[in-house]
């Protein structure tokens, strides 16, 4: 059977017709040809652009034999080391290094020992920036982590969702359904304070009291005599919780920065309460809106007023704090569509987020949402106007570099460190804690 | 495979022991024709005696060794042959007269056996298999535009799965089945696999009377082909080796890189967003800097091959004597795909391709002088092979934009946008295993022929047996790499950021198998007789039975083990007078699984005549140049049975269920319980098509010309639905099944040609065309207060959607238009009309548009001409009244973000309305341009189905053209050979159409499926 199929095949006398047809229809394919760097001419620099720029910003260098290998290549923007992208004959693409200062572009082609060094004309000028970075935690090729404490460098994190400082800065950052972790103010290790469990299972939100001796946290369950919120003290080094307050579907709470009043939230019911310290019990505020409201409290650092962001409903209210009464005045409904999960910056009510989060306010009173499921930072001027900060809006995904190029991955948690000029995200589905800072 | 060794042996073995025989005497002679010039090439045989002939020389002169006392046989191509006996000459010359055969001698095969075309009464067309070229292995390909009454539609070019659907007189239910039936040698077989040259007949039965014979089978058409026969006289070796080189008609262009990221910049920007490339992005992509973050791959390129290859051979054998006569014929095809491969994998192969071996065996023998019996064997082996996940390539292939992913990353990697059907296409195609499907169907016939003279003159008898078993196995041998992509930027340090998709999957396997074995018994009565020279009178009664069993895969389902069967009487009464009236009566009283015990049997008659009108004496008298005129019409009634899977809908099929939980809702009283899966239809009974059809046919100029015209009405009636719309206040738990469908199909179908000798050019014109429009008169759907919303008046399958008026030309348009609720929307984006007129566009606007997916217009002119040795033939075919949407992530610019890839149409100056403030011109802003604005992420107002993205579906191709060269008689006959043929074929090589995209044929919204081939055939076919 096979022979005959065989013998078939290959008698068929395609020579005369099919020979033909097939020499008649294939075509040699082209390849694009290398050019070589050729050390007995001369390398010239024609331009490069931009002339300025922060870390990590694209350069394009114009010029004439460059080769196209790239181990022979190397850039120097004022004596730093340029990582070289791609070369070809008459054009190469390098990024800025950090800190680069202001100097002379150099590039150096050829052998190590007989290298070929021209020097551009012109300086050029290192742009100090904001930018975004990485402070800590990796994945594996997976995209998976697990909770490790210790050296920055090798510490992970599985679900980074809400982050406060102490008075020291020392960052202290909740994992959604997981616990509470701590970064060092030097940032040079990480340690878990406590995991969830014993009726603290979804903590949500972090604040500390002024006199930083009381730390709340917020905790979400569905039983009316389960935990609100719990406290944790110095005493223990913030790693035992006591309870403090029963309620139910709590989504968070802050202290009033200034008189150190705590007011806390029902989502079942969309309502706002005050923890009176001295009956040790609750105080109804107001109904923010409807019932089955996702929303957290945020003061000002001027105590004067605080932030109703609704997660679930994508929109902030602004609520003042009477500091007669000690307590909040009704809110007004400050930016975004309430209930319209979209992305568009403008002013006021025009403006949309999906899923706000946690916020961060500058001394101007600025503040800056982790716009969790736009994957990037809104910032919100005191007037209402709401602008993109960092990220790629609707682009999740991992990069680090200059605020608009880079990217999250529901980005939850943000904190602001005056001193340093430095934001700390919580960057959810990267598991890490990224950076915005000058570079 | 041993029964055609084994049958070889015997042919050889008896051709011997005939040969020795009584001494032989040369006889010579001369073979000349009607003007005395010799016929070289002639066929001289013995009559009764295999093997045994000779070849006229060039000046027609033979020799041959004959006992006394036999007969000569002396053929030729286009003459008829004569027989002479040799008695004691020792020279006999002969003159051959040319063949003449007139409309009244054409011969139809019929439900019934061969039959005048002019006593037919029913409607049927012939096709000379001849005329059915195609040069892949699939002859349901070479249906389209050839055969008056069949819709054909081929949907995809890959090898093994590019057969064309067909239909008769086109879709007239919409009920489980509107396939026809295709009938081989009498028997249901599946015609897709067959081998060309063994075809010896090929009829379409269209109306009720011609397919009343097969009941409920029939209702929907029938093919009948008839395969070749041994003939009398000497050996015939027909020999045929063919190579075709095979590209695509038409594959989707796609922007490249440069322009892509342009346009998704244009997007953005346009719709007031950021930008997605910077200036410097867009450098670095142009000048291929960064192919890691910034790659520019034509995934065509990558992948797809510029040809391939299909190889055929063909050997057939047919000879005999009087009492046994033999036709055996093999054929190899081997079919190639268009895949690239991976030049490093040695072990396997992942192209797409098909391989067939196909095999036959008909033997006829005069068991008695009055007995015949035939035995015929058939089947064929095929092997198909795919690469590991290739039913995802094309989606992948169209969706992979040129600057997503690269072939490979620099590291090594291996790129994934990101899975299943979102696969690296390349990976996909190459590096994904294979799949291999192996087939094999051996048909067995066996068939007793008794002439019953001796009863009653006329009458004989009929016993058909048959055995087909079908097995099919596939193996699936799937892996993948592990698979990475990057995040968007690079690190400081310029290192890429990898994160992985998908880990390897070392190579595994699955398999499936699925097989049938298929039994017919069929006995019948014939009676036919003239009586007085005048009144001719036919008989027939057939009893069949047949019986389809599934052999593999019944796991423990008992309904899969319970075979489908099959019982009808069927009867044909015909009587004519002298070839001028006639009229015949058919029926068929057929059986059904489906419905209740006692009313299983359905009678459905069918009643047609015909009138021959050119027999009249006062035409034969007066107006001689007509040869035949005939007018006809037929009325019958065909019930239809088919379920499709869901047999037994006249059972209960009781499960059990969830049960009650008494108490609270978390309680330990939960009890199960049992419910309807399946509520009885016991009133479920036949559907039933009443099949109308009025031909006419014309023979003019001794055959000079012919048309044939045929007008048909079809109405179905309870057409099987399932009951999806019974109010829950029915209360029961399943939708049952009923007959609660009506649809009617109106349409004609035509076939003309024209046959003219001029000198020593033979020209024939042929053409024909098929036309139906069906409408739903009763469907199962809700009642709707806007009538156009329901598919109840309307053509099966209708494009529905919006009706566009042109695109928004600025604000103070979108302001004094009606609102239109299906998002946000700006100048340059679709405006539609407002049908019901409240002022609000939304669903209740959509309506009617256009025509169905499948066309109902289709027609076919072909040429042929022959001068001396020198033959051309081309074949126009066309198709109209079609129309389908175009959409999909190719169509909808940027409709997914950064999946898709951008046709070429989108991105061509003036075919999309861009904004002045991007152009920087304002006649960019065009209202009616082809594409609207540009958006980034979908656009819910733009991307619906509308008119604006309905494109007419109606094309004209070239589908065959052909130039063949017989050698001359000198050099055959030197040669000792016959005749041997060259010819160079080509099919598919233009197309006009409004779709420019892609294939029109194909249907298809979104170009996401293989093309079809365009060919390049050189052959040779050698006759000995």
């Amino acid at each position: 059977m096979i022979r005959i199929l065989k013998w078939l095949r290959g008698s068929l006398p395609f020579a005369v017709f099919g020979g033909m047809l097939l020499a008649a229809c294939s075509k040699k394919e082209s390849s694009d040809t290398l050019v070589k760097f050729d050390p007995s001419k001369p390398v010239t620099i024609s331009r490069f652009t931009p002339d300025s720029g922060g870390v990590g910003t694209q350069m394009l260098i114009y010029g004439s034999n460059f080769g196209s290998d790239r181990n022979l290549v190397k850039v120097f923007i004022n004596g730093k080391p340029a990582p070289v992208i791609g070369v070809k004959d008459t054009i190469m693409y390098v990024l800025v290094p950090s800190r680069a200062g202001e100097g002379k572009l150099t590039l150096q082609i050829g052998k190590e020992g007989d290298a070929k060094e021209v020097v551009a004309a012109g300086d050029f000028k290192y742009l100090f920036n904001q930018s975004v970075g990485t402070l800590a935690g990796f994945t594996d090729k997976d995209g998976k982590t697990a909770i490790v404490d210790g050296e920055i460098a090798k510490a992970q994190f599985e679900e980074p969702y809400w982050l406060t400082f102490d008075q020291h800065k020392n960052i202290y950052m909740l994992e959604e359904y997981r616990g509470m972790r701590f970064i060092d103010s030097a940032r040079t290790y990480v340690k878990t304070m406590f995991r969830t469990g014993n009726g603290l299972d979804r903590p949500r939100t972090l604040a500390f009291n002024p006199t930083w001796d009381t730390l709340y946290v917020t905790n979400d369950q569905w039983d009316d005599r389960g935990l609100s919120t719990a406290v944790l003290t110095p005493a223990t080094g913030f790693t035992k919780w006591n309870a403090l307050i029963l309620s139910k579907t709590t989504n968070g709470g802050d202290a009033n920065p200034i008189t150190g009043d705590f007011f806390f939230n029902s989502y079942s019911k969309g309502e706002m309460f005050k923890w009176d310290r001295q009956s040790r019990s609750t105080k109804f505020m107001y109904r923010v809106d409807d019932v089955d409201w996702e929303f957290n409290i945020q003061f000002a650092p001027s105590g004067d007023f605080a932030y109703i962001v609704v997660v679930n409903k994508s929109y902030i209210l602004r609520t003042r704090f009477n500091k007669e009464t000690g307590t909040l005045e009704a809110p007004v409904h400050f930016v975004g569509g309430r209930g319209q999960h979209d992305y568009r910056d403008g002013i006021g009510v025009d403006a949309r987020f999906n899923h706000p989060h946690q916020g961060t306010f500058d001394k101007d009173n600025n503040f800056y949402v982790a716009d969790a499921e736009n994957h990037c930072i809104r910032k919100i001027s005191p007037e209402g106007v709401v602008s993109t900060f960092a990220g790629r809006p609707r682009e999740r995904g991992y990069a680090d570099g200059p605020l608009r190029k880079a990217q999250f991955n529901l980005p939850r948690g943000i904190v602001y460190d005056d001193a340093t000029a430095t934001f700390y995200v919580a960057d959810q589905v990267n598991r890490r804690i990224r950076t915005i800072s000058v570079e | 495979m041993k029964a055609f060794y084994l049958s070889l042996i015997l042919i050889c073995i008896s051709a011997k022991v005939f040969s020795q025989q009584q001494q032989a005497t040369e006889i010579t002679g001369v073979v000349t024709d009607t003007s005395n010039l010799p016929l070289p090439g002639a066929n001289v045989v013995v009559k009764d005696r295999v093997g045994l002939g000779a070849i006229t020389d060039q000046h027609g002169r033979f020799k041959i060794k004959v006992e006394p006392y036999h007969t000569l046989i002396v053929s030729f191509i286009g003459f008829t042959s004569k027989e002479i006996p040799v008695r004691d000459n020792k020279v006999i010359n002969v003159t051959l007269h040319p063949s003449n055969t007139s409309a009244l001698e054409q011969v139809v095969v019929t439900a019934t056996g061969p039959q005048k075309k002019v006593t037919v009464t029913g409607a049927i067309t012939t096709v000379d298999p001849k005329e059915l070229r195609t040069a892949g292995g699939n002859i349901t390909n070479a249906l389209a535009g050839n055969v008056a009454g069949v819709i054909a539609m081929q949907r995809s070019g890959e090898p093994g799965s590019n057969q064309s659907e067909f239909w008769i007189r086109g879709i007239s239910t919409f009920g489980a089945s509107n396939a026809a039936l295709v009938l081989v040698d009498g028997f249901e077989r599946p015609f897709n696999e067959i081998n060309i040259e063994d075809i010896e007949s090929f009829s379409v039965l269209k109306d009720a009377s011609a397919t009343a014979i097969y009941g409920s089978r029939g209702a929907n058409g029938v093919i009948l082909i008839t395969t070749k026969k041994g003939k009398t006289g000497k050996v015939n070796i027909d020999g045929k080796v063919e190579h075709t080189y095979v590209t695509r008609t038409r594959t989707p262009t796609f922007v490249d890189g440069d322009v892509y990221a342009t346009m998704a910049n244009e997007a953005k920007i346009t719709r007031n967003q950021e930008p997605v490339y910077t200036p410097t992005e867009l450098e670095i992509l142009r000048q291929k800097l960064d192919p890691d973050l910034y790659p520019n791959v034509n995934w065509q390129n990558e992948m797809l091959k510029k040809g391939a290859d299909i190889n055929r051979a063909a050997l057939n054998i047919n000879g005999g004597a009087t009492i046994a006569r033999f036709f055996v014929s093999g054929s190899y095809i081997q079919e190639g795909g268009m895949y690239k491969s991976d030049a490093a994998l040695k072990e396997y192969k992942t192209n797409a391709n098909l391989s067939r071996w196909n095999y036959r065996i008909n033997l006829d023998l005069d068991v008695t002088k009055t007995t015949l019996f035939r035995i015929g064997v058939a089947g064929f082996l095929e092997k198909k092979n795919y690469p590991g996940l290739n039913d995802d390539i094309w989606y992948s292939l169209v969706g992979q934009s040129p600057v997503s992913i690269p072939k490979m990353y620099s590291n090594g990697l291996v790129p994934a946008y990101g899975t299943g059907n979102k696969t690296n296409p390349w990976v996909l195609a190459t590096q994904t295993g294979y799949r291999e499907f192996w087939r094999n169907k051996a048909e067995t016939n066996f068939i007793i022929d008794q002439n019953l003279d001796f009863i009653t003159p006329g009458l004989k008898a009929t016993g058909r047996l048959a055995f087909d078993a079908n097995n099919d196995n596939n193996i699936y041998r799937k892996k993948w790499p592990e698979q990475y992509n990057v995040q968007r930027r690079r690190d400081r340090n310029g290192n890429l950021i990898m994160n992985r998709i998908s880990p390897e999957s070392q190579m595994f396997q699955e398999t499936s198998a699925g097989g049938e074995r298929v039994s017919v018994y069929e006995l019948e009565l014939r009676y036919g007789r003239t009586f007085n020279k005048r009144h001719r009178v036919e008989g027939l009664a057939k009893y069949f039975q047949r019986e389809l069993r599934q052999t593999v895969n019944l796991g423990a389902d008992i309904v899969k083990g319970i075979p489908r069967r099959n019982q009808s009487l069927s009867g044909r009464l015909m009587y004519g007078y002298n070839s001028r009236y006639l009229a015949e009566f058919n029926f068929g009283y057929t059986g059904s699984e489906n419905f209740k015990p006692g009313h299983q049997f359905g009678f459905f008659p069918a009643v047609s005549a015909a009138w021959n009108i050119s027999e009249e004496n006062f035409i034969k008298d007066n107006f001689n140049w007509i040869d035949l005129l005939k007018v006809r019409y037929s009325y019958g009634e065909v019930g239809s049975d088919n379920f499709g899977n869901n047999r037994f809908a006249f059972l209960s099929d009781i499960k059990a269920g969830p049960g009650y939980n008494f108490g609270e809702a978390i309680s330990p009283n939960s009890y199960p319980g049992l419910y309807y899966a399946q509520v009885s239809s016991e009133q479920l009974t036949w559907e039933i098509a009443r099949k109308q059809d009025l031909g006419f046919e014309m023979n003019l100029l001794k055959n000079l010309f012919s048309i044939t015209i045929d007008v048909f009405k079809e109405r179905r009636e309870n057409i099987y639905k399932q009951r999806s719309h019974l109010p829950a206040m029915v209360g029961i738990s399943s939708q049952p099944w009923a007959n609660v469908g009506i649809m009617e199909n109106k349409g004609f179908d035509a076939q003309f040609s024209v046959n003219k000798k001029i000198k020593a050019v033979d020209v024939t014109v042929r053409g024909n065309i098929t036309y139906f429009k069906n409408q739903v008169i009763a469907f199962d759907e809700e009642a709707n207060n806007l009538k156009y919303r329901m598919t109840q008046g309307f053509r099966l399958d209708q494009a529905r959607g919006l009706i566009a008026l042109g695109l928004f030309k600025d604000y103070d348009d979108i302001r004094n238009s009606p609102k239109q609720t299906f998002g946000a929307y700006q100048p340059g984006d679709i405006k539609y009309k407002d049908v019901n007129g409240d002022g609000i566009i939304n669903d209740n606007d959509v309506v009617p548009i256009g025509a169905s997916r499948v066309p109902s217009l289709l027609y076919g002119v072909g040429m042929s001409i022959r001068w001396k040795g020198i033959d051309f033939n081309f074949h126009l075919q066309g198709a109209g009244k079609s129309s389908y949407f175009i959409d999909g992530p190719s169509v909808y610019p940027f409709v997914e973000g950064t999946w898709g890839n951008i046709l070429t149409d989108v991105a061509a100056p003036g075919n999309r309305w861009i904004s002045k403030e991007i152009s920087g011109d304002p006649s960019t802003e065009n209202p009616n341009a082809k594409y609207p604005r540009l958006s980034y992420g979908g656009n819910s107002n733009n991307y619906r189905a509308s008119t604006f993205w309905l494109r007419n579906g109606a094309y004209l191709r070239l589908k065959n053209i052909e130039l063949g060269y017989t050698l001359p008689k000198q050099i055959t006959t030197w040669a000792h050979i016959n005749n041997a043929r060259l010819y160079i074929m080509a099919q598919n090589l233009a197309v006009w159409d409004h779709l420019k995209l892609w294939d029109p044929e194909l249907a298809s919204g979104n170009g996401m499926s293989y093309p079809l081939s365009k060919t390049v055939t050189g052959g040779l076919t050698i006759n000995f």
